[in-house]
């Protein structure tokens, strides 16, 4: 029985052997060991006699078929080898790879995709307004005084018939609370226009994304805690979020929101003006003279909103330093995302 | 505005390093930074003291000056200025002062002698005008000491970006008030004493009011035997840090009020007060004044004017006249301090536009109850810096005195809203900090309001109040969002991302483009674009609403081909607006895209040659998006167009929604751009409700055929193609178009169509005999069309 058992482990041997991938010559080595005549098959077949007669034919027939299997695999792996040295010697492996032109998403569509997500995750919609608003839903609806000085610090677009460029996201929240009833939990992103001098902060046109809560019991707790959420996935774990009181005429209280610098680690520098701090947007709870525009008891219904403009953050977070590149679209400068 | 960290500190005692204060009161909603008021220049400017003056030996006009300059020994310096004289206390430019315009200072020669400085004059420190001769300083000033500390006091400027809401901080109390309510400290308001003489001022002056609602309030005092003169440094430093410059002792006197207490006050020259009295009353149309700045301005009655007994004095609110200004001469002086309604006073200025420190608070509310504590604070100060003698009483005309209003909070109210627990002591101590005096009974504070504090009327703005000095950084953040249970609906931004990302995955740029434009450059696109007009353009460029996406992206295209990169594939996807008269904004707004190829689609590469942007490689993009993506049966029909040779109209679902063409002239400025476009209205409702369906892809062998023939050069593919569809039978799967001959070796008048036919059934082994069967129909049906002829069938 020993002997059946020396051509198992002869094959296993074999394939030992094998599987560390010998070269060309070691292969010429492992067949003489094994098929040639001083070779341990020889010398295993010689030992027949020593098996019963009736299980010799046996024997031998296995004998046979490990000496072809060894023949074919040793055959197989140097035509690898000879393959290999063919292709080898035919082709310039080292041309470059032939080029695929991939495309590019802007900057501040990637900016605001990334918002998207991150809101998504905690349950927002999306919510889209028009451009063109009336002065109803862009001021009055959100508590604009028609005299108060707040509407100094919007220089605003008219159209010859009195509609305005929007000056911000906010105439959304008024659509959306007017349709729907709350609870309301989106986000508007959208284009702004504001009438400002073109420089290198400035532009006549901006995104923004403007986020609305309105539920029974909304604190500004939450509103806090939303918005650092946000931060902290969207600009790192270890960025720190500073709430500023201040005011807006569509929340009451109001505030303003800043993360601690991520260039200089909060210890000042050129970016954040020696402050150590960023300014990214304003948030505030839904002053009830707006809920009152749209018909909704504040003595019932609480609310939060926030807003904060792509193109600062996009710039924060690429280091661009003049907004008028976000809309020359050179497309050296778009190949970069 | 700025502020003085030494100023502050008179009302309240703190101990905290300028930096940190500014820190507390930006978490109390004051944003605060501190700033340089003077300019960099100012480190090598320091004290000198004249030590003696001689005359240059070869030159008239200049001195040779020994000057001490505090350490080592004393300076010869050169000096041109007519003024300087021995025993002078100057500002001396040392060697190295670089100054902004790049003059800098350097050992010289003067006429052969040695200067090493310079001394300056106001103007050369950026100071003022001045420049009659050198700035000559206190005599107490010691040699050496820089000029900013000089002129500061070593005092620290902080600029505070107040919200309009603020009126209240408009001034150092105001400020002060809120810190003390943050850090719980006790706001220590100014302390003085008003002596007064025994003549009534009611006997010199009195008051009418002809417009109650415009000016609810005015009162005036008298002083008299005033010396004009130099203010004390101390008032001269504190105006430096708060950004005011220091004229004479009764404008700074005034100037340190408004700039104590936030209320503007003005003074005129009694003198020229004709009729002893002051009627207060709306210009009347074109009645002309004289403003202090020297000029004329021509009024209507949006104006407020302050007027004697003859004639107007000064614009109400705003600024003074030049006929009642107090001159170096002026011995005797009416004080005002009055109220004037916010919106009467913008308008005012907007009229005149003209913003000053006063129009700047009176706009935002000024308190009419603190008229009185001002007045008397200003004509002490007056009295102390200029001397003379306060009349006996104020002229105070206040028919109907505006009250301060009771608002009420619940306490758990402002909890519930804030997200806090905060007791009501604390509440309270909050309240009374600010001076919000109320009762408390039962969680329910009844405030009565002060009359400095216009923008508290309701129970949300003393939330406000609350978080504010609480802290909104101290409220603590809840563990768990509550998410609403309501079903987001698709929108269409979906959608737009969808063709944004596929357009990226095929090698195209996305663009964002300006969406003003000049009104004359709108290209019809679709011929139907009526363009919306600004009312108030930012320039000729921007002065409408862009009707199609066109323009911009054409002019993208030029600004990148003109810098060399000419391969480009372009798309924008944004809104458009054109004039709609049933809209309440009186627009209608859609989302297009616009696409733009040029160059090569395709590079040459060591594998492959170029391959150019043709019309078809944007017909290809447009149908692999729309049909693709979003199921759209999509039909091209060429049409002619002005913008565009070669034009295709884009038919989705048989309606028109886009045109596609090759770039003909579209403005004078692009004449030499070319390029491939193609400009797509996104129906609103597109791809939302799209549902795929799975077809079940069949098991049995796929067979292909190519089909060559030779036709009539102007039979069109999309006939032949049509006619192969109509005589193919069920089994034909596709027909692909793949290649196309006219030349050589074929009769003129003919080209050559090669088409791979695709055959497959669903359920079965098609069998030679059933596609021979099929290919002969299609042939016939070629034959029979267009008379047709194979030219070879590779089977
Ligand atoms: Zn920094």
């Amino acid at each position: 029985m020993s002997l059946f058992k020396k051509v198992d482990d002869l094959r296993s041997e074999f394939m030992q052997a094998l599987a560390s991938n010998p070269a060309l010559s070691d292969l010429e080595q492992i067949r003489q060991n094994f098929l040639g005549r001083k070779g341990v098959i020889n010398d295993l077949f010689k030992k027949i006699q020593e098996i019963e007669a009736d299980r010799r034919g046996e024997f031998g027939g296995l004998i046979n078929q490990l000496k072809l299997d060894i023949h074919d695999h040793i055959e197989a792996r140097i035509n690898e080898h000879r393959g290999e040295e063919k292709a080898l010697s035919s082709v310039d492996v080292t041309l470059p790879g032939i080029q695929v032109e991939r495309g590019t998403i802007h900057p501040i569509e990637s900016t605001l995709r990334d918002f998207k997500q991150i809101f998504h995750r905690l349950g927002f919609s999306v919510a889209e307004g028009p451009e063109i608003e009336t002065q109803w839903h862009n001021f009055d609806a959100l508590n604009f005084p028609p005299e108060h000085p707040a509407r100094d610090m919007q220089d605003t677009f008219f159209l010859k018939n009195d509609s305005v460029l929007r000056t911000h996201t906010s105439p959304v929240q008024i659509r959306l609370m007017l349709e729907e009833k709350p609870p309301i939990r989106s986000i508007m992103p959208g284009r702004v226009y504001r009438n400002e001098a073109i420089d290198a902060g400035h532009y006549c046109l901006f995104h923004q994304v403007e986020g609305l809560y309105v539920d029974e019991h909304v604190t500004m707790g939450e509103l806090k805690a939303t918005l650092e959420l946000f931060c902290r996935e969207y600009f790192g774990e270890s960025v720190k979020l500073r709430f500023r009181p201040s005011f807006f005429p569509f929340t009451e209280p109001s505030s303003e929101m800043d993360v601690s610098c991520f260039l200089c680690g909060g210890q000042g520098c050129r970016v954040c003006k020696q402050t150590g701090w960023l300014e990214i947007g304003g948030c505030g709870m839904v002053d009830p003279n707006v809920f009152k525009s749209v018909n909704i008891d504040s003595e019932i219904y609480t609310g939060y909103a926030f807003g904060m403009g792509i193109e600062r953050i996009a710039m924060m977070k690429y280091g661009i330093t003049d907004i008028r590149l976000l809309f020359e679209n050179d497309v050296r400068f778009l190949k970069q995302f | 505005m700025n502020i003085s960290y030494n100023w502050l500190k008179e009302y309240i005692d703190i101990d905290l390093e300028p930096k940190v204060l500014a820190e507390k009161l930006t978490d109390a909603g004051l944003e605060a930074v501190i700033v340089e008021t003077l300019p960099e220049f100012f480190e090598t400017i320091v004290v000198g003291h004249v030590i003696s003056r001689e005359q240059h030996p070869d030159a008239d006009k200049l001195s040779v000056c020994m000057i001490d300059l505090g350490a080592g020994e004393a300076q010869q310096i050169i000096c041109g200025a007519p003024n300087i004289a021995a025993g002078q206390n100057v500002p001396v430019a040392t060697v190295g002062t670089r100054f902004p315009d790049g003059n800098a200072i350097k050992k010289a020669k003067l006429r052969g002698v040695e200067s090493n400085g310079m001394v300056c004059s106001e103007r050369e420190l950026e100071l003022s005008q001045d420049h009659s001769g050198i700035m000559v300083l206190d005599e107490s000033a010691k040699p050496g000491t820089n000029m900013k500390s000089y002129l500061s006091g070593n005092d620290v400027s902080i600029e505070l970006d107040l919200t309009p809401d603020r009126s209240d901080a408009l001034g150092h109390l105001g400020i002060a008030r809120d810190l003390a309510a943050s850090l719980n400290l006790e706001l220590k308001k100014p302390v003085f004493e008003v002596i007064e003489s025994n003549t009534d001022t009611s006997s010199l002056i009195s008051v009418e009011l002809e417009d109650v609602q415009a000016c609810p309030r005015y009162a005036a005092r008298i002083v008299r035997g005033v010396t004009i003169g130099d203010s004390p440094s101390w008032i001269r430093q504190r105006l430096q840090s708060a950004g005011i410059r220091s004229i004479n002792n009764v404008v700074d006197a005034a100037n340190y009020v408004l700039m104590e207490t936030g209320h503007p006050l003005h003074t005129f020259d009694l003198r020229y007060i004709e009729g002893e009295k002051i009627i207060v009353r709306k210009a009347r149309d074109k009645e002309k004044i004289t403003t202090l700045d020297g000029k004329e301005r021509e009024l209507d009655d949006s104006v407020l004017l302050i007027c004697d007994g003859v004639k107007p004095v000064a614009v109400a609110g705003i600024m003074g006249g030049e006929n009642s200004e107090v001159k170096g001469d002026t011995t005797d002086l009416l004080l005002e301090s009055a109220y004037f309604d916010p919106i009467v006073v913008r308008r005012g200025a907007k009229k005149l536009q003209l913003a000053t420190d006063a129009s700047h608070r009176f706009e935002r509310g000024t308190d009419p109850n603190g008229i009185p504590f001002a007045l008397d604070r200003l004509a002490s100060l007056i009295v102390e810096l200029a001397g003379g003698e306060i009349t006996q009483g104020m002229v105070d005309a206040y028919p109907s005195p505006i009250e301060p209003i009771v608002v009420t909070m619940r306490a758990a109210r402002c909890n519930a809203i804030l997200g806090t627990d905060i007791s009501t002591v604390t509440m309270s101590g909050i309240l009374n900090g600010l001076e919000l005096f109320h009762t408390e009974s039962e969680g329910l504070f009844q405030v009565s309001v002060p009359t400095f504090r216009p923008d508290i009327t309701r129970e949300i703005d003393l939330v406000e109040e609350i978080g504010r000095i609480h802290g909104y950084n101290n409220i603590p953040l809840p563990d768990h969002f509550r998410i609403a249970n309501k079903i987001n609906k698709k929108t269409p931004d979906q959608i737009r991302e969808k063709i944004i990302d596929q357009l990226a995955a095929i090698g195209f740029n996305q663009i964002y483009g300006n969406g003003l434009m000049a009104v004359e450059e709108h290209p019809a696109v679709f011929g139907d674009e009526e363009a919306l007009v600004l009312a108030n353009p930012l320039s000729r460029d921007m002065a409408s609403m862009r009707t199609s996406l066109l323009m911009g992206v054409a002019k993208v295209a030029d600004y990148n081909i003109k810098r060399r990169q000419v391969d480009l594939k372009l798309f924008e996807l944004g809104q458009v607006s054109t004039v709609d008269l049933n809209s309440e904004t009186g627009a209608r707004e859609t989302s297009h895209l616009g696409i733009f190829i040029s160059g090569d689609v395709r590079t040459k590469q060591w594998s492959s040659e170029a391959e150019p942007a043709t019309i078809f490689h944007l017909k290809g993009f447009v149908s692999s998006i729309f049909a693709d993506l979003f199921g759209k049966t999509i039909n091209y029909k060429a049409i002619p167009h002005d913008l565009f040779s070669d034009t295709l109209e884009i038919l989705m679902d048989e309606e028109q929604v886009g045109v596609l063409g090759s770039l003909k002239k579209i403005d004078q400025n692009l004449k030499g751009l070319s390029g491939i476009y193609t400009e797509i209205r996104i129906p609103e409702n597109l791809g939302l409700d799209r549902r795929i369906h799975y077809q079940q892809v069949s098991v049995f062998p796929v067979v292909e055929r190519d089909l060559s023939i030779l036709i009539d050069s102007d039979v069109s593919y999309e006939n032949v193609e049509e006619t192969i569809r109509k005589n193919a039978g069920k089994s034909l799967v596709y027909s692909r178009l793949y290649d196309i001959y006219e030349g050589k070796s074929i009769a003129s008048g003919k080209k050559s169509l090669t088409f791979r036919l695709v055959f497959q059934n669903q359920q079965r082994t098609l069998t030679e005999k059933e596609i021979d069967k099929d290919f002969q129909r299609i042939l016939r049906g070629l034959e029979d069309a267009y008379k047709a002829t194979l030219r070879e069938a590779i089977l």
